[in-house]
């Protein structure tokens, strides 16, 4: 059992199938282009399902979670290499003044091709079989996890805040307890 | 938290001092609670003041880091070509 949270590694990454959807049609004609409201109508008449063909790419991603069983999948951020950022915005990331764009460390990410960030609105939901676990890319500290993990809850605008409150009342509770 | 409205003349309350609670009980279980209103009200303005201040600011995504998530979500081209996928991967 592997623990991949905070770690990165290449991994299959399907993108998000949008409309038109190609959905495959045997060998003798090509995908039919179907619009998201041809495949809702066609739901009313049964429950069909179809094969969407879907581009897929291999590329790193960053892993927030450890393996959610009995599933055996995690939730991973893509990411934006720096060739692909200006002097000016790539300075802007390592220095922290992009939320959106956490800055990986090259210390820390050896095995990435060259320096990245992680895309924290960018989430993808990777079954750990799509990912090559054999080769860790790098690793995020403790503290920066929490960072990122924290944007991502922004960045998705995540209601914990009743979440946080219980841990409070509990924390409370435990204390006011008396001692042994 | 949602408030239920009851008419007074459909439940017996008790007389309660601010500060203090009525735990009903059934069964040696908490069934409910009844307060003063001036109790009640102060409690629910404290939860709302705390789920104000844990709440979250969102983030504020610059033109960067939208072009970084669209770009990096948008597939470019396909290889569909037989020879070449067969020189990748193999029979």
């Amino acid at each position: 059992m592997i623990a991949p949270q905070g770690r990165c590694y290449w991994a299959v990454v399907p993108f998000s199938p949008a409309q038109p959807f190609r959905i495959y049609a045997g060998t003798e004609r090509a995908p039919l282009a179907v619009t998201t409201t041809a495949i809702v109508n066609a739901a009313r008449k049964g429950d069909p399902q179809f094969d969407a063909i879907v581009p897929v790419k291999a590329r790193p991603v960053l892993v927030l979670t450890e393996l959610l069983a009995p599933f055996d999948e995690v939730l991973a951020l893509r990411l934006r290499t720096f060739d692909k950022l200006s002097a000016a915005e790539q300075q802007r990331v390592r220095e922290h003044q992009e939320d959106a764009l956490f800055h990986l460390e090259p210390a820390a990410f050896a095995g990435l091709p060259q320096e990245n960030a992680a895309i924290v609105s960018a989430l993808v939901r990777v079954p750990v079989g799509a990912i090559a676990t054999e080769r860790e890319l790098g690793t995020l500290n403790e503290n920066e996890l929490r960072v990122v993990h924290e944007r991502v809850a922004r960045a998705h605008g995540l209601r914990l805040d009743m979440l946080a409150l219980e841990q409070a009342q509990q924390l409370i509770k435990r204390l006011q307890e008396p001692g042994p | 938290m949602d408030t239920v409205r009851i008419p007074g003349d459909r439940v017996r309350v008790p007389n309660l001092r601010p500060g203090t609670a009525a735990a009903v009980h059934r069964y040696d279980k908490e069934r409910a609670f009844m307060l003063h209103p001036d109790d009640f009200h102060r409690l629910t303005a404290l939860e709302e003041l705390a789920a104000a201040a844990l709440a979250i600011s969102p983030i504020e995504f610059s033109e960067v880091a939208v072009e970084a998530h669209r770009d990096e979500s948008t597939p470019g081209q396909s290889i569909i070509d037989p020879d070449e996928l067969l020189a990748l991967f193999g029979e």
